[in-house]
């Protein structure tokens, strides 16, 4: 049932390797049952691999909160403000005059140097060189007040005094 | 072993290596020069049988004994041969005709090509052809398959076979006329 072969390679100039036709079968055969057995590929898996194939789910990891940096940096600004304000609140009582001093608790020396000191350098203690013009704008101001406004600032006055005094 | 005895082998699971290499004896030398004329040059020719005969072992089961054994191997070599080609061309980034100049000047310093001039000019002719037209000039001029075994082969009309390999018949003769 062999085909015969119309082929006129006479007229197509081709030729094959000396006893190609001869080697081929079995080669061919070897060649074509091997690459048709396997995957399209290529790739080969060791023996029984599927069949002992198994897989464990991974431990559950604790999860862990993610803080964004953005809500860091807020986070970090008002600590230290609040930080700030504490530690001041501690240091106020340094920054602020005592109000419990006394003349008494004054150095001596401390007084007398500042009095030296102020008599010596008047003119740093006058806010005013020319006291005329002082005179001239408080008088201005009386001229401008009203006597109904000046009674009424009196009358204010002796009952503030009044209610201390009780 | 005949032919209807390989394929009951094959499409049955039995004797399959000996029905396979019957098979491969039987149409191997036919095939490879249908491929060969072609992809030309013998390397790549080596190539394209072996995955035809692949196709044809994986295939085996689903051929129905509508049109011969041999018209359906054909048929397989052909596509495989031309799906060869494209994938050649895609590689080498060339267009196809540029393909098949390349593959007609390479002809020329191949060792297992010993044509003449003339059959170089010829091949250089047919390298011009469209591929339906390429395909019947190979099949009737080289191989001297009848119209009816083509058109079971291609799946066209007898008459339109002939009237391809007319039109290629009068292009190859003016191309080797002209040069």
């Amino acid at each position: 049932m062999k085909h015969k072969s119309h082929i006129n390679t006479s007229k197509l100039g081709f030729k094959v390797p000396e006893g190609y036709f001869d080697s081929i079968d079995q080669t061919m055969a070897c060649k074509v049952k091997s690459k048709s057995e396997n995957s399209d590929f290529g790739y080969r898996v060791p023996e029984s691999y599927f069949n002992d194939f198994s897989l464990s789910a991974p431990p559950k990891e604790s999860t862990s909160k993610v803080i964004k940096l953005k809500e860091l940096s807020r986070w970090v600004a008002a600590a230290s403000i609040l930080a700030f304000a504490v530690l001041s609140a501690l240091h106020i009582d340094d920054i602020s005059p005592d109000e419990n001093l006394q003349f008494s608790d004054l150095d001596r020396d401390m007084i007398e140097d500042y009095l030296d000191y102020t008599m010596e350098n008047p003119e740093e203690f006058i806010e005013y060189e020319n006291t005329s013009s002082i005179n001239t704008i408080i008088n201005d101001n009386i001229v401008n007040l009203k006597n109904n406004d000046i009674l009424e600032y009196l009358n204010d006055e002796i009952e503030d005094q009044d209610f201390e005094n009780e | 072993m005949k032919e209807n005895e390989i394929i009951e082998h094959l499409q049955k699971g039995t004797k399959t290596d000996e029905a396979f290499q019957a098979l491969i004896s039987e149409h191997k030398v036919r095939l490879y020069w249908h491929i060969r004329t072609i992809v030309k040059l013998h390397e790549d020719t080596d190539d394209v049988l072996q995955n035809t005969f692949i196709k044809v072992f994986k295939n085996i089961k689903t051929f129905k004994g509508d049109s011969k054994l041999f018209s359906w191997m054909y048929r397989i070599a052909t596509n495989e041969s031309i799906t060869f080609l494209n994938k050649k061309a895609k590689k080498m980034k060339l267009s196809d005709q540029e393909l098949n100049d390349f593959l007609i000047d390479s002809l020329e310093s191949d060792v297992y090509f010993e044509g003449s001039e003339i059959q170089l000019q010829l091949q250089k002719a047919i390298d011009r052809l469209p591929q339906q037209q390429k395909t019947v000039f190979n099949m009737r001029y080289f191989e001297d398959i009848p119209y009816e075994e083509m058109s079971e082969i291609l799946g066209s009309s007898v008459g339109a076979l002939k009237s391809n390999y007319h039109h290629a018949r009068k292009k190859v003769e003016k191309f080797l006329k002209q040069d």
